[in-house]
């Protein structure tokens, strides 16, 4: 399949643009240049929506918006896209067509489904219609869906698959591709007609025994063909088995690496845990000492409230005059016996109305039980205990609120810390999902060791199949050469045999030696794109591995590493099935398939300036049609290195939001 | 190369191999013939080696 030219109408921003894509053989490059945002990948997308009516894009309304508005409600506008292309020697316009409908709410709406429409202008210049429903099926025989990945691809696209490819997933689907691309189709397809089914070749000649001379043909036939039904039973169930071991195990290989992507978030989530039980302890710390707090408070309200009326209590007392007039251990009654007795202890006369007697009298009020001075002194000490205790309440209110706002600051700290981990896990519990995965690697375990042991109990019971097909047919055959007719069927069931036993030795032969060569060349492109000490093989499985030269293990590759896999994949295929159809090797020749393009959306963008310069000079060595849709700043380096293949230039330019024009350049 | 008790001309065999090959390779890409077409036209492809093979 070699591309002619896209035609888009009304598709998206692309009202009537038209790109003719380069057919020389020595300029087989065709690049189209444009800013971000104007439309390349529109462009590429258009390839897709006209092969298969899908595109990547979220907006699924592929009217240009211009066209839409100016529809008036009830009125109709078609996008169209019409691609025309050469594949088998013959030519193709395939055109894909949807009709939008403006409603009375001002919504534009697809007025039907898409219609597809196929054209084949054959060699002898005869046109014919594909009838409607061959369509589909029509563009499955240009170039099946899960091929076009490796035509028609775009950087992001292409990540995915170098990581696939590297990783050890979608192998399958690689061989199956290689396989397809080199040729090697041709054969599984011909040892099908030959031997698969009771419709195949040999199936119908066995049909064609004569049994009505010897009716053991007959009952041999039919024991022959009830095993190769067997045969051909197991052969699928064991197929079967091997892709559900397949699938399991690629299946694992993703549960795995979720689940070291998420063993990070579930050190996040127990750090969370953490923070949230660290949380709950300081507020419940917190709490104590406020209820603290509290109960000091309580036992002290009525003594604080009272501080300042003691205060003033202590400065009168100070002022007072009672202190140090009472005599220690002497009581009213001692002086009571004084005055009586009209002596005094040092023998002064106590005669009422002098002046000893007035001065003993006045003792009476300093001594007990009136004695005032030892009261207030008293009073006064237990004055300072309070105001003093009073002092400590202060304190230890003071201290404990500093306690309580450490707290309250690390509370805040943490519930920052749990915030921002909250933010990285996107607000998910990953312990259940991290459950759910541990589950489903369970069962992943389980359906290989079933489908294994599948394998193995099939494989046993195929050769036990086989060696009864081979001793009846030994039988039929003796006995059929007895029969001239029988004898001339028999002949040419042991050239069908014989062709299928070549065929099955060409396919695996072929098969091993494509891959040694695929190892080879994909080795040499990576080099001259990559440029970097490291070399890849290709297991039988289709696995690619990247080395570092002179170092035995494997390696995990960078992003630009991968890519550059990928590109010598891709190419190396192309390479080949181009090689093979210009060898004069009968043998190649055999394997020779359909040349394809390349086209591509912004495939430099991950590479450096080194790289760009490989991928150009290696691209239109390659493959047989190149088409690049590159921005503006990569162009240019395109340019340099490409520019003696490009045979078709165009640039995209932006008129506004919804409106881009293509233009030569 | 014999089948039990018939020979087949070894180069006959890779002669039809080739042929059939060459024809699934065409048909993959034109898709012209049916499958039951293809089992038909490889039979007659057999038949006629073998027709020439016992004239030789």
């Amino acid at each position: 399949m070699l591309l002619k030219s896209i035609r888009l109408e009304n598709f998206r921003q692309f009202i009537n643009e038209e790109i003719l894509f380069s057919q020389d053989i020595e300029k087989n490059v065709t690049v189209i240049i444009g800013e971000n945002g104007t439309g390349k990948t529109t462009f590429e997308q258009a390839f897709f929506w006209c092969l298969y009516g899908e595109t990547d894009f979220k907006d699924k309304i592929m009217l240009n918006k211009k066209v839409a508005s100016l529809l008036v409600p009830n009125d109709e506008a078609e996008v169209k896209v019409t691609l025309s292309l050469t594949h088998g020697g013959e030519n193709y316009t395939i055109i894909r067509s949807e009709r939008y409908k403006k409603t009375y709410n001002n919504q534009v709406k697809p007025s039907g489904n898409a219609s597809l429409n196929i054209a084949m202008k054959q060699r002898d210049g005869q046109t014919t219609y594909i009838k409607p429903l061959h369509c589909d099926g029509e563009i499955k025989k240009i170039l099946p869906k899960q091929l076009s990945k490796y035509f028609f691809f775009d950087g992001e696209r292409i990540e995915k698959m170098s990581k696939d490819l590297v990783g050890g997933q979608k192998s399958a689907e690689f061989a199956n591709a290689v396989k397809g691309l080199l040729g090697l189709n041709a054969i599984s397809s011909a040892i099908a007609h030959l031997k698969v089914g009771k419709n195949s070749v040999i199936g119908t000649y066995e049909g064609k025994y004569n049994s009505k001379g010897d009716s053991t043909i007959g009952e041999l036939t039919t024991k022959i063909q009830k095993y190769e039904e067997e045969l051909d039973q197991a052969q699928k169930d064991l197929e079967e088995a091997d892709l559900n071991v397949t699938r399991a195990r690629s299946r694992k290989h993703e549960l795995n690496e979720k689940l070291k992507t998420f063993a990070e978030s579930e050190k996040l989530q127990k750090d969370r845990e953490k923070k949230e039980r660290s949380i709950r302890n300081t507020e419940s710390s917190k709490t104590e000492i406020l209820k603290s707090i509290t109960q000091s408070f309580n036992e002290s309200a009525t003594s604080f409230f009272t501080l300042s009326l003691l205060d003033r209590v202590v400065d009168v007392l100070a002022e007072a005059d009672v202190i140090d007039k009472d005599i220690p251990e002497m009581s009213a009654s001692t002086i009571n016996f004084l005055l009586d007795r009209k002596s005094c202890i040092c023998g002064t006369h106590l005669d009422p109305g002098t002046v000893p007697f007035e001065n003993v009298r006045k003792l009476l009020a300093y001594l007990p039980p009136e004695s005032v001075g030892i009261s207030v002194a008293r009073y006064q000490d237990e004055l300072c205990n309070k105001l003093n205790q009073n002092v400590d309440l202060v304190k230890s209110i003071e201290d404990k609120l500093a306690v309580i706002s450490r707290l309250d600051d690390e509370i805040m700290e943490l519930k920052d810390d749990i915030a921002g981990i909250t933010l990285k896990l996107g607000g998910d519990d990953v312990t259940d999902q991290v459950r759910s995965i541990s589950t489903e690697i369970q069962s992943c375990d389980k359906a290989i060791s079933i489908n294994s042991g599948r394998h193995d109990q099939l494989v046993g019971r195929m050769s036990i199949l086989k060696e009864n097909i081979e001793r009846e047919d030994t039988k039929r055959s003796k006995l059929a050469l007895l029969d001239d007719s029988n004898k001339q069927i028999g002949i040419y069931i042991a050239y069908a045999k014989a062709i299928c036993l070549e065929l099955s030795k060409t396919y695996s032969d072929s098969e091993a030696k494509i891959r040694i060569e695929l190892e080879e060349t994909i080795n040499n492109i990576f080099k001259s794109i990559y440029n970097g000490g490291m070399s890849l093989t290709i297991d039988e499985k289709y696995n690619v591995t990247v080395y570092v030269d002179d170092f035995d293990s494997s390696v995990e590759t960078s992003t630009a590493q991968s890519i550059s896999v990928i590109f010598a994949f891709i190419t190396g295929i192309i390479k080949m099935a181009r090689d093979n159809q210009k060898s004069e090797d009968p043998d190649k020749q055999m394997l020779s398939s359909e040349p394809y393009p390349l086209v591509m959306d912004a495939p430099l963008s991950s590479f450096d300036k080194k790289r760009i310069a490989s991928v150009c000079k290696a691209l239109p060595a390659t493959a047989e049609q190149v088409i690049i849709f590159i921005k503006d700043t990569d162009g240019d380096l395109a340019e340099e290195y490409m520019g003696a293949k490009v045979g078709k230039r165009y640039g995209i330019e932006k008129i506004d939001e919804f409106e881009t024009q293509l233009f030569g350049r | 190369m014999s089948e039990t008790f018939i020979n087949v001309e070894k180069k006959s065999v890779e002669r039809l191999k080739k042929k059939i090959v060459l024809l699934e390779s065409t048909n993959l890409n034109s898709r012209q013939l049916t499958e039951p077409q293809m089992i038909k036209k490889i039979q007659d492809m057999i038949e006629e080696e073998v027709r020439c093979c016992s004239n030789q």
